[in-house]
């Protein structure tokens, strides 16, 4: 078989209709931000659904979805595919008929809360670190070890970084300069 | 059945009577469907190991990277399709090609006959999550359609070169 005339046979198959496929892909390119958005909206919607109709609760089907909304069940169908540019309006309205959420901007701002959280956190045990050292600092320069670790064990810190003195009476054993020293320290110790 | 200009130089693809879109459009299409997808996964949830959900985001983004690859050689001059079809029946995949695919383990498939050096012709496509065609009934129906254009093309005396071909990225 002459590869040629193979081509040219095949060529003369070719029908003149043109594939869709290279505007699409185009349209989809542009728009991939915000159809990454309608996608997840999509199948959270789509789960929902599902989940609803096998616990025979709420809404269980695009059909219902469309009556509870007042809009066409072909309406529905073009936001569950994914593709649909919602408005906020749309969102909060199927937010309510399905009872979920689906607006991922509450999502980023409780991650970037509980970032925000844990740094917090990070902060203060650094400062209660720095608060400790400093009291063992104090207690390593005017106690025996034992005594100093005994007394540091019961000191407490308080959450807007106050330390809070030990319960015993620890005062009996200690000059009496060493508590005024202390309070420069703000240990609140000074007697 | 008709054969269709993909603007992709040197692709065409069939589409079949029952179809309004031809066969490189539809399966675009399908895997930007996400009903299309949440049932899919339903069906075929024995086959993967993770959510729904994490599946559908995989298709999602391997679309996009093989819609952008396709999109490359739109504008690729001479035509590379032939970095991107490798011929799975007789060897043509190396040792280093299988353990790539492997490494990455792409579930999207698009299907096409070789005509000649530089021209194929697509017959469809598929989600592929088992390792043989004949494992699913959709991946079998995609062996099937590529006997049928096999057939019509001969039937209007055009030969393939090679046996049908499976896309590789």
């Amino acid at each position: 078989m002459n590869n040629k005339n193979n081509i040219e046979k095949f060529k003369s198959l070719v029908s003149e209709e043109k594939s869709g496929w290279l505007e699409k892909a185009k349209k989809r390119q542009e728009n991939k931000e915000w159809l990454k958005h309608s996608q997840k909206i999509a199948v959270k919607i789509l789960r929902t659904l599902r989940m609803n109709k096998a616990d025979k609760t709420g809404i269980g089907s695009q059909k219902e979805l469309a009556l509870a909304l007042n809009v066409s069940p072909q309406q529905v169908n073009k936001i569950v595919k994914g593709s649909e540019n919602l408005t906020l309006e749309t969102i909060s309205n199927l937010e309510q008929a399905l009872n979920i959420s689906l607006v991922f901007a509450e999502e980023k701002s409780s991650n970037e809360l509980s970032k925000f959280e844990q740094t917090i956190s990070e902060v203060e045990d650094l400062m209660k670190m720095y608060q400790t050292e400093k009291i063992e600092e104090f207690y390593f320069k005017h106690f025996e070890f034992n005594e100093s670790y005994n007394l540091i064990d019961n000191y407490s810190i308080s959450n807007d970084f106050q330390i809070n003195e030990p319960k015993i009476d620890y005062k009996k054993s200690a000059p009496k300069e060493i508590y005024t020293n202390a309070g420069e320290n703000h240990l609140k110790i000074a007697s | 059945m008709k054969i269709i200009n993909t603007f992709v130089p040197c692709l065409y693809a069939f589409k079949y009577p029952e179809n309004e879109t031809d066969e490189l459009e539809r399966v675009f299409d399908e895997w930007a469907d996400m009903e299309f997808l949440y049932d899919f996964f339903v069906e075929n949830e024995i086959d993967i190991k993770t959510s729904i959900e994490e599946a559908i985001k995989k298709i999602n983004n391997e679309a996009i990277f093989l819609r952008k690859k396709l999109m490359e050689l739109a504008k690729a001059n001479p035509n590379q399709l032939n970095q991107l079809f490798k011929n799975l029946n007789n060897y043509e995949y190396t040792n280093q090609d299988l353990s790539k695919q492997k490494a990455r383990n792409r579930w999207l498939r698009l299907y096409a006959i070789k005509i000649d050096e530089n021209n194929y012709v697509i017959t469809g496509g598929a989600i592929k999550l088992t390792q043989l065609m004949q494992d699913r009934p959709h991946t079998n129906q995609e062996l099937i359609k590529i006997n049928k254009c096999r057939d019509y093309l001969k039937d209007h005396g055009v030969y393939d070169t090679d046996s049908f071909q499976e896309i590789f990225f």
